[in-house]
C-alpha cells in the first residue's frame, strides 16, 4: 500500500505497489469503512484483486490484508517518517501499470527492515539506488568512468553517475557527490557521515532524472525523513 | 426533467450534499420537510441560521460552540490538570460520548502527514504548547488515530512538549470491548500481544 485517499463517503481510492503491474490505483468500495481504514496505511502489504471493464478505467480492487503491516512500526517515529518517505519516493517516482518487480522487491525489504533500527537508513539509500536502476537511471559503481580502477572508487560523476577512483576524481573533488563505501557491496560497515552521503547521491539523481523532468521537487516526506535523521544524529 | 420548482431542486441537492445523503435519500429529505413545514422544516431553517451565526471554534480548545469559549473550556468542575488532545471536533465528541474522561481537551484540526503535505504550521500546535507552558496541566493525553499519521503527529506533539517536563501518555491499542480475537485483523493482535498485562 502506497497511499489512500478517501473517494466519496464510503469509498477510497487506493494506490499500490504491486509485483506484477507496479504502481497501479484502484477504487476500493467500502474502503472508509471501519473495518477496512485500518489497512488503508503506507505500508501495509496486501492481497489484491481487480476487476475493471477496460483497461483504461479506473477498476474496483478487494484487498485481503497479510500481517501486521505498519502497526509494528507505530511506537518508532523513525521509522514512520521512514515508511511516509519511502511510500511517496516510491509512489512519486515509479510509473503508473508499468512492471518493476524489482522496485517491488526492494520496497517490501525495506518495509521489513524498519524494524531494525540501526541499518535501516543504509537500506533506504540502496533502496532509492535501486529505484533509479529500475528506472534506467542506474549509478555504474563498478569501475572509474575515467581510469577503469576498481579499488578506491570514492566519489560519483554528478553528470553521469558513474564512480570515480580518489586520484582521477581528485582535481574535481569539490563537484563530486561522494560515494559511501556501503554502495559498493555489502561487506562494507557504516562510517559516520555515510548515509548522509548515501541520500545526498539517491538525492541528486532522483531529482535530476526522475523528480525534475515532471517539474516535481523531491517528496516533502523525504525532506521531513531526512531532518528527522538529523536531529536523531542517524546520518 | 425537474419534477419539482427550482426552489424544491435546490433544496434538494442541497441536502444531497449532506454526509450519509444521495439524490435519492435528500429527495425523500425534502418530501419529508416540506409535508411537516410547521413542525420540522421551520425549526430546522431557525435553528441552521442560528447555529450558522452562532457557532465557531472556541478560543482556548478549537471545539466547535456557542460561545467564545466552550462548554467544556469553561466547566469549572472539569479537571483542568487533564488535557486531551484529539484530532477533530468529531473524536472529542466521541471521548465525550464515553463519559469517562472528566479533563479538557485540545482539537488539533488535522494530523501531520507527509504524503498530503500537511505541516505542523497547519495545525493548532502553537497553542497547544503554550497552554502546557502555563503550567496547570498535569498529564497531556494524546487520542490520535492508531494510523501512521496519527502516531507521526502523536510522537510530534510528544517531541513538542518534551522540553516543559509534562507527562505525555497516549491511549493504549488493543482488543475492543466485545472483539473477537477471529475477527481481528494481524496489527492489532500483535499491539495487544505487545500491550498484555497481569491478569
Amino acid at each position: 500500500m502506497l497511499s489512500a485517499r478517501a473517494h466519496g463517503e464510503t469509498g477510497a481510492i487506493v494506490e499500490l505497489l504491486t509485483a506484477r503491474h507496479g504502481r497501479h490505483a484502484g477504487h476500493l468500495p467500502g474502503g472508509g469503512s471501519r473495518k477496512m481504514k485500518p489497512f488503508l496505511q503506507p505500508g501495509a502489504q496486501v492481497m489484491v484483486s481487480y476487476h475493471a471493464r477496460t483497461a483504461e478505467h479506473l477498476g474496483s480492487l478487494r484487498l485481503e490484508p497479510v500481517g501486521e503491516g505498519p502497526a509494528a512500526l507505530f511506537d518508532d517515529p523513525l521509522a514512520l517518517a521512514g515508511l511516509s518517505a519511502a511510500a511517496a519516493v516510491a509512489a512519486g517516482a515509479l510509473p503508473e501499470r508499468e512492471p518493476h518487480p524489482g522496485a517491488y522487491l526492494a520496497f517490501e525489504a525495506l518495509v521489513a527492515a524498519f524494524a531494525h533500527d540501526a541499518v535501516w537508513p543504509a537500506i533506504f539509500v540502496r533502496f532509492e539506488a535501486g529505484l533509479l536502476d529500475e528506472l534506467g537511471f542506474g549509478l555504474d559503481l563498478s569501475r572509474c568512468a575515467a581510469t577503469g580502477a576498481t579499488d578506491d572508487l570514492v566519489y560519483v560523476s554528478p553528470k553521469t553517475g558513474r564512480a570515480v577512483s580518489r586520484e582521477a576524481g581528485a582535481p574535481y573533488a569539490a563537484r563530486m557527490l561522494a560515494l559511501p563505501p556501503f554502495l559498493l557491496g555489502g561487506q562494507a560497515g557504516l562510517r559516520e557521515g555515510d548515509v548522509a552521503a548515501g541520500f545526498d547521491l539517491t538525492g541528486h539523481f532522483l531529482d535530476q532524472f526522475v523528480f525534475g523532468p515532471l517539474n516535481r521537487p523531491l517528496p516533502p516526506a523525504r525532506v521531513w525523513l531526512l531532518d528527522k535523521l538529523g536531529q536523531a544524529r542517524r546520518l | 426533467m425537474a419534477a419539482a420548482g427550482p426552489e424544491i431542486e435546490r433544496l434538494i441537492s442541497l441536502l444531497a450534499k449532506l454526509p450519509g445523503m444521495g439524490p435519492r435519500s435528500a429527495r425523500r429529505a425534502a418530501l419529508a420537510l416540506l409535508k411537516r413545514k410547521d413542525q420540522l422544516m421551520s425549526p430546522l431553517a431557525a435553528a441552521l441560521a442560528e447555529a450558522a451565526e452562532r457557532v465557531r471554534p472556541c478560543r482556548i480548545c478549537g471545539a466547535l460552540d456557542t460561545g467564545e469559549i466552550c462548554a467544556v473550556c469553561s466547566d469549572p468542575s472539569r479537571d483542568g490538570t487533564l488535557l486531551c488532545v484529539v484530532e477533530e471536533v468529531g473524536a472529542m465528541w466521541a471521548m465525550e460520548r464515553g463519559g469517562s474522561f472528566r479533563g479538557r481537551y485540545h482539537v488539533l484540526g488535522g494530523l501531520l502527514s507527509a504524503l498530503d503535505g500537511v505541516g505542523p504550521s497547519n495545525l493548532r500546535l502553537g497553542s497547544l504548547v503554550e497552554r502546557v507552558a502555563e503550567g496547570a496541566i498535569r498529564e497531556v493525553v494524546l487520542a490520535l488515530p492508531a494510523t501512521v499519521d496519527g502516531q507521526t503527529t502523536a510522537h510530534y506533539v510528544a517531541e513538542r512538549l518534551g522540553p516543559t517536563g509534562i507527562m505525555v501518555t497516549s491511549l493504549a491499542r488493543g482488543v475492543p470491548v466485545g472483539g473477537e480475537l477471529d475477527w481481528l485483523d494481524d496489527g492489532t493482535i500483535a499491539q495487544a500481544l505487545r500491550a498484555r498485562r497481569p491478569a
